[in-house]
This record gives structure tokens, sequence and C-alpha cells, in this order.
């Protein structure tokens, strides 16, 4: 009895070995394609590891294309804005070229007020009124009515150099204001900025409003006279 | 070391890691898995082993791993890990006990050895056994019966030859 059961244990460790030697086999097996997936892991990431790096090189480059460009647009808008000045400057140049041509025309008109002026003049001699012909603005005024017949009368002989009404001259009809102002100043102050187009005056006269007076031109009086007729 | 170096040296230990894991856990499953967490950490240090150093290393790994496994499992038991580290594992005549098992159901009929051989080192049950061969269960029984008996009468033979 007790060698059977001595031989019943005997079996039955024998056949544990199996069991064990088998377990071991298919542990093995399990831990070989454990390692295998882990390889098959580490590779797939190899590959990926490099798809990084290209893509944030790709985005490295694309930031220093954004750094290069992002100054470039504001010098950009810097030459826009040099562009806007320059602009500016020659639209003002332009205006002060017609501001010259209308000082220009206000001389002729000028020099054709005082022509007409001057046959009055000769006339209100000849009747005694000498003393008001050769006087200021407040004079002049004074005697505007009689002024005004005399000079509608000699009109017809003066021909051409008619006198033309305030709103009828030429930088009156366009901006009459401006006229008037500038006749008052007497001196196109921006004009004396171009020495090409306006010659500085001497201004030792001085206008009704204590302001420097062009002696040349002495159309002060006769725009404001203009204006207030 | 690569991988394949690797691989090489863990299926070759890993009968002796099996049983480090065992002797301290006693679960031969629980064992297994704490060998399989232990390959996968060894292959995260895999670039900086050594192959020399590679059985030391394992052992160690599996021996830490199975008592945090143990103090999981017992929490309010004081466990002597310092002795348990430093213990060697059994003896191992697993391989000798194999072969001679190998070699006494080698001589067992056909049928009888096949029923063995696929309950034991296969791990079938009698079920997966009745659908490979195509036999009844109750003829798997009697040939595994009949098996038992010439495997004694085999071991006996062999002591007495010894």
């Amino acid at each position: 009895m007790n060698t059977e059961n001595e031989m019943n244990e005997e079996v039955r460790r024998l056949l544990d070995s199996l069991e064990e030697h088998g377990k071991n086999v298919r542990r093995q097996k399990e831990l070989g394609e454990l390692i295998d997936g882990l390889s098959e892991k580490e590779l797939a990431r190899r590959r990926v590891v490099p798809l990084w790096w290209i893509i944030g090189a790709a985005a490295a480059i694309a930031l220093l294309f954004w750094l290069l460009i992002n100054p470039s647009m504001k010098q950009t808008t810097d030459i826009q804005q040099e562009i806007l000045v320059e602009e500016k400057r020659a639209v003002d140049s332009i205006n002060i070229n017609n501001e010259a041509k209308d000082v220009v025309l206000e001389e002729a008109v000028v020099e054709e007020t005082l022509l007409a002026e001057e046959m009055p003049q000769n006339e209100t001699r000849k009747s005694g009124l000498l003393r008001f012909a050769r006087n200021d603005e407040t004079e002049t005024l004074q005697e505007g009515i009689v002024q005004e017949q005399l000079i509608a009368t000699d009109t017809t002989n003066i021909g051409s150099n008619n006198i033309p009404d305030a709103d009828e001259t030429p930088s009156a009809v366009q901006s009459p204001k401006r006229r008037v102002i500038r006749s008052l100043n007497l001196v196109c102050y921006e004009c004396q900025k171009d020495p090409e187009i306006y010659t500085k005056p001497v201004m030792e006269d001085k206008t009704l409003f204590g302001q420097p007076q062009d002696p040349n031109m002495k159309n002060g009086a006769l725009a404001f006279e203009i204006k207030l007729n | 070391m690569t991988t394949e170096e690797f691989k090489r040296n863990i299926l070759r230990l890993q009968p002796r890691l099996q049983r480090t894991a065992e002797n301290i856990i006693g679960d031969s499953d629980s064992a297994a898995d704490v060998v399989q967490e232990a390959v996968i950490a060894l292959w995260e240090q895999r670039p900086t082993i050594k192959t020399g150093e590679m059985e030391k290393l394992s052992l160690t790994v599996v021996k830490r791993r199975s008592i945090d496994l143990l103090r999981k499992r017992k929490p309010m038991v004081p466990i002597d890990a310092e002795s348990l580290m430093l213990a060697e594992p059994p003896q191992d005549d697993s391989e000798e006990r194999y072969r001679l098992a190998r070699k006494l159901v080698d001589q067992l009929p056909q049928r009888q050895r096949d029923a063995i051989l696929m309950k034991y080192e296969d791990g079938l049950s009698v079920e997966e056994i009745e659908k490979a061969t195509g036999m009844s269960s109750t003829h798997v029984y009697a040939t595994l019966s009949r098996a038992y008996k010439s495997l004694r009468e085999a071991i006996k033979q062999y002591k007495e030859e010894q």
C-alpha cells in the first residue's frame, strides 16, 4: 500500500513536471509575442519620430517666414504713408500754383481797376473833388456814390478796361470771400515760399488795418472797396 | 542590447524567473503576470542593459515586483523583503524530471501517450481532447486511467533498473 502510494506520488510528480514544462513553453511563447509586440511598437514610434521632426522643422520655417514677412508689411505701410504724404505735398503745390495764378489774375484786375480809377480822379480834379480822389478807403467810401457815377460815365471811354464789380471779377466769382481776405492780407504768404512765383515786396507801407502792404500791388484798399460796394 | 539578444535571454531565463516569482508569491499564474510586467520594465531599460547583467537584473526586478504584489495582497502581514530578495530560487531539477517524464511517457502506447501529453503538457481539457482526437469523454478518461497505470509500471521498472 505504501509502495503504491509512493508510486502514485512518483507518477503525480512526473505529470506535474510535464504540466509545468508545458506551461513554461506556453509562457515563453507569450513572452516572445510580448517582446515582438514591444519591438513593433518601438519601430512604429521610430517611424513617427522623424515625422514629428519634419512637422517641427516646417513649423519653424513657417515661423521664420512670418517673422521675416511681418516687418516688410510694416515697411509697406510706411511706404504707403510716405506716398500719401507725397501726394498731399503734390496737391498742396498744385494749389499753390493755382493760387499764384489767381494772384497774377488779381494783379491784372487791380491794374485795370487802377486805370479806371485814374479817370474819375481827373474828372473829380476838374470838379474840385481832387482831395478825395487820392485819399484812403474811408474817404473813398464817403465819395463812393460820386465816383461810381463818374466811373460809370468814363467806362465807355476806357473801352476794354471796364471796371468789374466785386461779383464779376474772375477770382471773386470763384471765391469772393477768399479773394477779399487775401486782398486784405495783401501778401500771399504761401506764394512767398516760391520765389519764382512771388518776389518778396518791400513792406514799408501799411494797410488800413496796420498790415504790411506791397507798394506794387495796392489792391488792399481797392479790394476792400469793391467788397464793400 | 538588440531585440533578438533581449528575446533570447528572456526566453532562456523564463523558467528561472517563473520559479523565483512563484517561490515568493506562491501562485503560478500571478507569478507569470509578474514575469510579464518585469519583461516590459526591462524592455524599457533595454538600451542601457549589458548582456552580462541581464540575468541578475531580471531576477532583481522579478523579486521586487513579486514582493510588491505580496504587499498589495497582504498589507497587514509583515514581509521580510530583505530575506526574500536575498533568497535564491529553489534548485532547478525540473529539466531533469521533465526529461525522465518525457522518456517514460514516450514508452506508452500511442493513444495513451497522446492523451497524457495533451492533458498535461499542452494543458487541454477533456472536452478539448475529445474534439482533438475524436474520442468520447468516457474513452478519454479510460485512456488516461490506463496511461497512469502504465506509467506506474514504467517508473517501477525504471527504479529497478537504477
